[in-house]
């Protein structure tokens, strides 16, 4: 790790340790609260929304495997917010279209809430994400993250069969946000319907491949999240393991507990590497980038589940209790077990992939 | 048909006679809250007992059937295929109350087998402690003799279903200079006596199954010592025998409730899940074959035996295989309540999971049994 990298993975976690309370406290009690306002804020001024923006248009300039760090330390710590709109979706829409650099800039300074709303994040078939039919957007994204907090939903819709990244305004008429239940600890959950949206502007038409790359990101991001969730579960597997006292001596003395936290100790030091060498890779042209991401995401969310079911066994009969904080984290891991594909999902996709013709591994 | 009338019934008569009386029972609604569960369960229990369903291999002269295990398996065979809900009193039934029947005094069987077979008592176990679960003889909470009563202070935990518990199978120490597993009674109490608090336990599914018990001060007649003063290890041992293997037999019924909900929705959505239903299947068939053993070891009164801890280990194995591939199969929407691709019945599914994980848990950890058939089904070494 080189020492910017290392300043900047510092400096995120002691932000997110001045706002995030340990355990996360409840969601808000307001439909809209699952936001963090304060931690938001925070995150915006301490430029997270700008590390990988180019320095062309003041960005940082940093790569993947720096914000990735970020996205580690926000799994760590359970922190709740469209930090992957705001520190990813945008910044690479940004490239793509120079001209919307002012557009974002209430993006970047977090006093605009912009929210993703890709059909893909659920396995929905391409076929069926929202189509623009003679200048009007119909259809329904499932399973958006952070909606109920929308000023702005940035959506992936298809013009005939081409895919296309749209802005459209939360209050625009024919948008309906519906709160959907949530067993995650963190955050909240919504489908966003559209019913025949007339306003609505293009931010990259012929999307195709932009759409793929930011996939991508996503994936990896997801993964890294789930790295941060895990490793914050084997941390606390071993302090329980060596406080808990039973038969005379701490539970971590016996040799089934040890053998349980050693294979889960081995799951979080693989997702860690996974996830840095898919960082390099990520952003590679054609298929590469997508094996990676997927790859990479597919381990994470098997061994995160496995660290997850893991960590409750160690800790016994109080895991299952409310009382007990590991429960959020093991919560939160489920929801991203499942976001952008599981491990199954994904290896059947990458089996496909590998499995083509025309596809060359390149090493 | 009389109930007493089945008692001349072949096993397929029998089977045949539990159908037609699903078929002409309207089962009852269960709420999917916890809280609002329980009326609606006991009654259903009462209903069966009325209909001679209940403790079908229990002595008549207790207030049982008289008959098989056979007899009971063929029930619960049906009940399962009529999708039925199981009877409430699970732990009167399966748990403590084939303790009370092999230990109990006569005067004990009669007070309370009989009320504990129709439903009209509810049991729960005090057993656990904060710091006595795996470590359970190293239990506290004191039992002291004062004339005719015992005396009991101190603190129980996991306790299942205790808010809607009538009476409770609680151990404690009535021998404190004694070794660690003597100096233990077995305790049957009541529980509206004075200066028992029952504290419910939120569990991450949302629900309060568990709980903790204080007791302060709570005077028991010391005629409610279940066995010897001081033979309480012993009954534990009983106690858990069943709910290892027996409480196995009822899971895996309701296991394959879940299993058969699954395959209908699934066939429905043209789902192509083949291999995870497959595989499903084959774990259910093979947790049903050692089943059907453990039922005959049970009623020959063969527990508890270290084969209790290989029933739980495969109950474990299959519950968490089965709930976990039903969370699977929602894909993204795991964590989701609403719609669904599949339209499974996603919160049923998660609430099952995250329940699911307890079952490595709740009678003795899946690594505690590990160590109990290494050491005295394999006779390996004792470790650490």
């Amino acid at each position: 790790m080189n020492e910017i990298f290392e300043d900047l993975a510092n400096a995120a976690d002691e932000l997110l340790a001045t706002y995030v309370s340990n355990p996360p406290t409840e969601r808000g009690e307001t439909k809209a609260g699952s936001l963090n306002r304060q931690l938001w804020d925070a995150a915006a001024a301490a430029d997270w929304f700008r590390v990988i923006l180019d320095e062309v248009h003041g960005g940082l300039g940093l790569g993947i495997l720096e914000v990735g760090h970020i996205f580690r330390t926000i799994g760590s710590r359970l922190a709740a917010g469209p930090f992957l709109e705001h520190a990813i979706i945008v910044p690479m829409l940004t490239s793509e279209n120079d001209g919307y650099f002012d557009r974002f800039t209430d993006a970047r300074d977090g006093s605009g809430v912009y929210i993703w709303a890709d059909g893909a994040s659920s396995h929905t078939p391409a076929s069926h994400l929202p189509s623009i039919v003679d200048g009007a957007l119909t259809g329904t994204v499932e399973l958006v993250r952070f909606g109920m907090e929308a000023d702005n939903f940035l959506v992936v819709a298809l013009i005939g069969d081409v895919p296309t990244v749209i802005m459209v305004s939360a209050d625009a008429a024919g948008v309906t946000v519906s709160e959907r239940q949530t067993f995650d600890s963190i955050g909240s959950l919504s489908d966003v319907h559209f019913d025949r949206v007339t306003i609505f502007e293009v931010v990259v038409p012929d999307a195709g491949e932009t759409v793929e790359r930011i996939r991508n990101v996503i994936r990896l991001m997801a993964a890294y999240e789930l790295a941060g969730v895990a490793r914050h579960l084997l941390d606390e597997s071993v302090k329980y393991a060596q406080q808990r006292h039973q038969f005379g001596r701490p539970i971590g003395s016996f040799q089934a507990i040890q053998h349980l936290l050693a294979d889960m100790c081995t799951d979080v030091l693989t997702i860690e590497a996974v996830c840095d060498e898919a960082a390099d890779k990520v952003n590679s042209p054609g298929l590469i980038g997508s094996v990676q991401s997927m790859v990479a995401k597919a381990f994470a969310s098997g061994a995160a589940r496995r660290i997850g079911e893991g960590a409750l066994q160690v800790h016994g009969g109080i895991a299952f209790t409310a009382d007990c904080s590991v429960h959020k984290w093991f919560l939160h891991l489920l929801a991203l077990q499942g976001f952008y594909g599981d491990e199954r999902e994904l290896a059947k996709e990458v089996g496909r992939m590998l499995l083509a013709e025309d596809f060359q591994l390149v090493n | 048909m009389p109930v007493s009338s089945r008692e001349t019934l072949s096993i397929d008569e029998y089977r045949k006679s539990a159908r037609k009386w699903f078929s002409d029972t309207t089962l009852p609604i269960v709420p999917r809250e916890y809280e609002k569960q329980s009326a609606v369960l006991r009654a259903w229990h009462r209903e069966l007992f009325q209909a001679g369903w209940i403790g079908i291999h229990w002595p008549k002269e207790v207030g049982g059937q008289g008959l098989t295990v056979e007899h009971q398996l063929a029930f619960a065979s049906e009940l399962t295929r009529a999708r039925a809900p199981q009877p409430l009193g699970s732990i009167g039934l399966e748990v403590v109350g084939p303790t009370i029947l092999k230990f109990g005094t006569d005067s004990q069987r009669e007070r309370f087998i009989r009320p504990l077979l129709s439903g009209e008592e509810l049991w729960c176990q005090g057993f656990s402690e904060p710091d006595a679960g795996s470590d359970l003889a190293s239990l506290r909470t004191k039992g002291s003799i004062d004339g005719d009563h015992i005396v009991i202070s101190g603190q129980k935990i996991w306790t299942s279903w205790a808010t809607h518990a009538d009476w409770c199978a609680v151990l404690v120490r009535t021998d404190p200079d004694a070794p660690k597993h003597s100096g233990i009674s077995y305790v049957l109490v009541d529980m509206t006596s004075p200066g028992i608090t029952v504290r419910p336990i939120e569990m991450l599914n949302g629900d309060a199954e568990f709980n903790e018990l204080f007791f302060d001060d709570v005077r028991v007649p010391v005629e409610n010592v279940l066995g010897d003063l001081g033979d309480g290890w012993n009954l534990a041992m009983d106690t858990l025998g069943w709910e290892r293997a027996g409480y196995s037999i009822r899971r895996r019924l309701e296991n394959e409730i879940v299993f058969a909900k699954l395959v209908e929705a699934l066939r429905i959505s043209e789902s192509r899940e083949m291999l995870d239903i497959g595989h499903l299947y084959v774990q259910l068939e093979a947790f049903k074959a050692l089943s059907m053993r453990t039922a005959q070891r049970l009623m020959r009164g063969d527990v508890p035996t270290p084969m209790d801890s290989v029933d739980k280990l495969l109950l474990t194995r299959t519950e968490q295989h089965l709930t976990g591939t039903a969370m699977d199969l929602l894909g993204a929407y795991r964590m989701s309540g609403g719609g669904n691709p599949d339209n499974l019945d996603s919160v049923d599914i998660i609430k099952k999971f995250l329940y699911g994980r307890a079952a490595s848990v709740y009678g003795g950890s899946a690594q505690i049994q590990r160590s109990i058939i290494a050491e005295r089904l394999l006779g390996l070494p004792r470790g650490r």
